[in-house]
């Protein structure tokens, strides 16, 4: 492809300006268009030439899925770990994707000139490294979250991305899920909350035991130096280093967190937190928390707001979901695909469409399910917009997100979490991590969230 | 034997043994070539099989390694036999377009019992089978419906291109394939227990199959609840720990210091092998009492089921049915059909194949039964499945209903409903006992129909064989007389109605499925309840003949020593008067009776080829009738050549020649009748009834001649 988005300008505004501009202008209510879009035609589609950088776990998974999109062409895969290398191109494979195997980002992107696009999935210190080597070789980038460890690599990332015009689009795959985008537009436009005075999060997720690796297939002692890792245990277990990851609040909270930015229209004011490394204590160099408490204080159009959140490594009570309470209701939505709640306050004056929606019991309580296309609007009708998202809501929010990205691409449509955004979330999160280190409540500066 | 029948064989003969030569060659030759380079020992001893596992890209198991996979057969086994051969074979090759299909046999059953969906499915093309994606079964939904009795290989195998074509592209790749489980089939006791491997089938842990079921590994986890990015190298799912896929915990005390696991195998697989998706069983009404089924004879008798059903490295199973060996273009294999093991295959080119007699297969004399009902009925029809009944039993089966998984309740109305046996004739026009199935859901009618007359059943049916168990001599059908199906309402196996819905009340019996002439049956009922008076009535008759023709041979030169000596019987005039109307009555008895045989003998068979139907009937109709007239005639004939002392020599000596041979004639078919010779014989005694019935033509027609020219003279 060339030019992949030179027609992406809209009325004289860039992408950019027209994605602030419309959120500043509250906007962003107004479902976008991607999201009541058939997928696209599979025999009209563009056919876009795709490489992916880190095909592990998370990796792979954006890689099948996005097999599952029309026109979509991986032409190489990239990682220093052979298993890695052999496990992606033999599931390419199977799809009928023959591809280049490299071991060397550089040495990929110096053969695999004619590449449309990117994919990064790697630990999340290499994130700036990759995207920006890619942004910067012409290539659009699909970057995992968190979308770097440190804010100074974020930054670096909104710069390149900026100043290539290439699309970086990082992995908070909430803000490509209609379900969500239903929840804010009830809470927006139809006050279902009235106002919102707390919200709270959570991920609580089971003990974790250790990633191994199959015998005789480590990586050579050189190898693992040679790419910044001391030992096979450093890469595989990145995520409990912090010269490797951002931590548990990045890794896990930065997903919840940056909902929290959003449905808000705020970034907070600041942050007190609380947790430490308790439990994992037997695994020598480990260093980060494996449990963080954290109250985030914004300062919203409607009044302040204390945000509650907490990531657990030790318990998998609860799951993981986002709740935003207000006076007359509380809105409970997860990722999950299935958790969509609205609890309304006794006292809160009934709405005329209450009596006909649909409850189920929750926690003791009548709750509203929150159900795209059957939810009733407050003019006692079913949201049309909500029925035509039917279908994308049922879909995975990563394939979404990852359909939203490659659009992009094709210069349909607009990112749902260009690198501005996502380095908001990244700079809010991050401050956890240092409330926790110093004990004390951590302000932000003005200038903080931008780049 | 009928003239076509004759010319039939020989001509298949022939060509089996052109084919014959050729064939061996050729097998010898893929079997040399498919194990060219591996290791054999070439022993009848069994090689013991200590062996490294392998698993599916090839690499040693070693089972302290905590993402060591599961072990791939065709990795660990194809090491020293060739996978690619044995998955062409008869267990493995459904799902492979074009490979030979054979006799139709029991399919899968595509079951809905809530808005009764009963439809019989097979990638084998059977008559009245819907192919897989007829009914939207791709080899992945195959395997997931009916993979609980599948040994692996074929639909758990696709290739590829198959692969991609599916939408489960990714969901092959978590689960693994389904590859060919040896053990299923060789292991030589209970170490394999394929209802583990069901189990393992069931949560799509494919690959894991094998290994679950061989007892070497306890596997844990469900691939179908693994999400699309399941991660064989991560922990369980922190978030969704349901999701955390298949893991393994190896049984460390299977493997010995160098990693090698003992696999109890044998070439022979025991019956219990087998019976593992070969159970069939009789349920509800009608079914025989818990204690009464036996074994199959031959397994009684100490075979296997794989002495019968054999197979050579090709695992190309012997099927056992009577045209197999010419489908399969391998004229030894008409040795392991049951007439070409207990009777011999004549003109073979392999002596043992002529012989016959495998593991000592008693041979059957078969005394005293007509050799039409040898061109009538296949072996089964007598001698195989239950002993028929006014009604048709209904069967479960291992296949159809999942027999040997653990269930509480076996409810004996759950689908599919099958019945058995139904006699109806097979594509060589033979009948044999066959399982039925009615066909039932949102489907078009298969075509051709399976059945000959569909109106049969009301709906379509699918039919396959019933070939066990195998019966003993005692309990054959008609091993009592031929009146234990020659009488009323016996004849065409009964009505094959049932009162739990297996047929509509107004089915038609077997006989009129068949097309058989009602009235033509009705008629033999009738005429077997004379059958016994017959015989005696016969047999006296052929005394008499008998003892005349003794005691007259001394009496043809008697006419011509009295008219040298001038000896005249001066009373034989006085009885000339009297005895000339009962002789002309004898006379005419005696032409009405052979011209009758002759036409309802000869028309026929130079006709038609073949004595059958209403012209048979008539036939045995009108031997009564010559048996008296032959009896009379040469009762009254001496009489008359005494009285009128005209009759020549030479007449005198063609009329007896003429008597003994319509004697031969009536004798080879009242021998035929009592149960003194064997299958054979039979056949011998029907070429003698014709050729002594066409030289009794002959001598008739001289005979009359003869007397025609002495007339003419006296004149």
């Amino acid at each position: 492809m060339s030019e992949p988005h030179a027609h992406t300008e809209i009325a004289g505004l860039t992408r950019r300006e027209f994605v602030q501009s419309a959120a500043a202008a509250g906007l962003m209510v107004t479902l976008p268009n991607w999201a009541r879009a058939a997928r696209p035609d599979e025999t009209s589609a563009e056919e876009l030439a795709v490489a992916i950088i880190g095909p592990g776990s998370q990796g792979r998974f954006l890689m099948t899925q996005s097999l599952k999109i029309p026109g979509i062409r991986y032409v190489a895969v990239c990682d220093i770990w052979p298993y890695h290398q052999k496990y992606a191109a033999n599931i390419l494979k199977k799809y009928g994707h023959n591809v280049n195997v490299y071991e060397d980002y550089r040495e990929m992107l110096v053969q695999e000139q004619h590449l449309d696009a990117v994919i990064v999935a790697t630990p999340d210190w290499m994130h700036a490294e990759h995207s920006i080597a890619c942004l910067e070789a012409g290539k659009h980038v699909y970057c995992e979250k968190e979308m770097a460890h440190t804010l100074d690599g974020a930054k670096r990332m909104v710069v390149a991305a900026r100043q290539t015009g290439n699309l970086l689009q990082i992995g908070h795959q909430r803000r490509s899920q209609p379900r969500y985008w239903h929840a804010l537009k009830m809470i927006e436009k139809d006050k279902i909350l009235g106002r919102i005075t707390h919200t709270y999060g959570q991920w609580n997720r089971a003990r974790l035991l250790e990633l191994g690796w199959p015998k005789g297939k480590e990586l050579a002692a050189e190898t693992l130096a040679r790419y910044g890792y001391e030992s096979m245990d450093q890469f595989r277990n990145w995520r409990w280093y912090r010269k490797y990851s951002g931590g548990p609040m990045a890794d896990l909270g930065s997903h919840q967190i940056d909902i929290f930015n959003w449905f808000l229209k705020a970034q907070p004011k600041a942050v007190m937190a609380n947790g430490g490394l308790d439990y994992y204590t037997e695994q020598p160099g480990r260093d980060w928390y494996d449990n963080v408490l954290s109250i985030y204080e914004y300062d919203t159009a409607a009044g302040p707001v204390r945000a509650f959140y907490q990531v657990l490594n030790t318990t998998s009570a609860g799951g993981f979901y986002e709740q935003f309470m207000g006076d007359e209701g509380t809105l409970q939505i997860s990722d999950d695909g299935k958790t969509g709640y609205v609890f309304r306050e006794v006292a809160a004056k009934k709405r005329e469409w209450e009596d006909e929606a649909e409850k189920v019991e929750q926690m003791g309580r009548d709750a509203i399910e929150l159900k795209i296309g059957e939810t009733l609007s407050s003019d006692g009708k079913k949201d049309p917009e909500a029925q035509e998202m039917l279908e994308q809501a049922a879909r995975d929010s990563r394939v979404l997100h990852l359909e939203n990205f490659f659009n992009a691409v094709r210069g349909e449509g607009e990112l749902t979490c260009p690198a501005e955004v996502a380095y908001e979330t990244c700079a809010t999160v991050l401050k956890a991590n240092e409330a926790v280190e110093r004990g004390c409540r951590v302000e932000f500066a003005a200038n903080e969230f931008k780049a | 034997m009928t003239r076509d029948r004759h010319v039939g064989l020989m001509f298949a003969i022939g060509l089996l043994l052109m084919a014959s030569a050729t064939t061996r060659a050729n097998n010898e030759m893929l079997e040399d070539e498919a194990t060219s380079g591996l290791l054999k020992t070439h022993s009848r001893a069994p090689y013991v099989h200590r062996l490294t596992l392998y698993d599916h890209d090839g690499t040693a198991i070693d089972p302290t390694d905590d993402f060591a996979g599961p072990y791939s057969p065709r990795m660990t086994c194809g090491k020293c036999h060739p996978y690619a051969v044995i998955s062409q074979g008869w267990h493995f090759n459904a799902s492979i377009p074009h490979a030979p299909a054979g006799r139709p046999g029991e399919p899968w059953f595509l079951i809905d019992e809530e808005v009764g969906t009963q439809v019989p499915v097979s990638g084998r093309g059977w008559r009245g089978t819907y192919a897989p994606d007829v009914v939207e079964l791709d080899h992945w939904a195959m395997v997931k419906q009916f993979g609980r009795h599948m040994p692996g290989g074929g639909y758990g195998e696709p290739d590829d291109e198959a692969v991609r074509a599916s939408d489960k592209v990714i969901r092959w790749f978590i689960s693994g394939k389904l590859e060919i489980d040896c053990m299923f089939c060789h292991s030589a006791g209970q170490q394999h227990d394929p209802a583990v491997a069901a189990q393992q089938i069931e949560v799509e842990n494919f690959k894991w199959a094998p290994t679950a079921a061989l007892g070497l590994a306890v596997v844990r986890g469900e691939a179908s609840k693994a999400p699309d990015d399941w991660d064989p190298l991560m922990p369980p799912d922190p978030d969704f720990p349901e999701r955390s896929g298949p893991r393994m915990e190896w049984d460390l005390t299977r493997f010995d210091p160098d990693g090698r696991v003992f696999f109890d195998i044998t070439s022979r697989p025991p019956n219990e092998r087998c019976y593992y998706c070969h159970t069939t069983q009789q349920v509800g009404m009608g079914a025989a009492h818990p204690l009464a089924p036996d074994q199959d004879v031959h397994l009684a008798a100490g075979l296997l089921c794989v002495d019968c059903h054999r197979n050579g490295l090709d695992h190309r199973i012997v099927r056992g049915y009577a045209s197999e060996a010419v489908e399969r273009n391998d004229p030894d294999l008409a040795a392991y059909s049951c007439a070409g093991c207990h009777l011999g295959v004549p003109g073979a080119d392999d002596p043992e194949v002529v012989f016959g007699g495998h593991y000592g297969a008693p041979r059957p004399a078969h005394r005293g039964l007509p050799p039409v009902h040898f061109e009538k009925m296949h072996c089964t029809a007598c001698h195989a499945g239950p002993v028929p009944k006014s009604n048709m039993r209904r069967f479960r089966t291992a296949l159809g209903h999942g027999l040997g998984l653990m269930e509480r309740e076996w409810p004996n109305s759950a689908a599919p409903l099958i019945a058995g046996p139904l006699f109806v004739p097979l594509a060589d026009g033979r009948i044999a006992p066959q399982h039925m199935a009615r066909i039932a859901g949102e489907v078009p009618p298969p075509d051709p129909a399976p059945l000959p007359n569909d109106e049969y059943t009301e709906a379509p049916a699918y039919v396959w064989a019933l070939g066990h168990n195998v019966r003993p001599v005692s309990q054959s059908w008609g091993i009592n007389g031929c009146i234990e199906c020659h009488v009323q309402g016996y004849i065409d196996y009964g009505k094959p109605r049932s009162t739990d819905g297996l047929v509509p009340a107004a089915a038609k019996t077997m006989a009129e499925l068949r097309g058989d002439d009602l009235a033509l049956l009705a008629a033999w009922d009738f005429g077997f309840g004379f059958r016994s008076t017959f015989k005696w009535y016969a047999f006296a008759c052929a005394a008499i003949v008998g003892l005349v023709i003794v005691r007259r041979v001394g009496d043809v030169l008697v006419p011509a020593r009295a008219a040298i000596s001038g000896d005249v019987d001066t009373a034989a005039d006085e009885n000339a008067s009297r005895s000339s109307v009962i002789g002309i009555v004898c006379w005419v008895l005696a032409a009405v009776g052979f011209i009758w045989q002759a036409f309802t003998g000869f028309g026929p068979n130079w006709t038609a080829g073949a004595v059958s139907g209403w012209p048979l009937f008539l036939h045995m109709l009108g031997a009564g009738v010559f048996i008296l007239g032959l009896t009379a005639v040469v009762l009254v004939a001496p009489l008359r050549w005494r009285a009128d002392g005209k009759t020549s020599t030479g007449s005198r000596v063609i009329f007896w020649i003429t008597v003994v041979l319509a004697f031969c004639t009536m004798m080879t078919m009242l021998v035929a009748m009592l149960p003194l010779v064997g299958h054979g014989g039979q056949e011998l005694l029907v070429d003698l009834h014709e050729y002594s019935a066409l030289a009794s033509l002959v001598a008739v027609v001289v005979l009359i001649g003869a007397a025609l020219n002495e007339r003419k003279a006296r004149r």
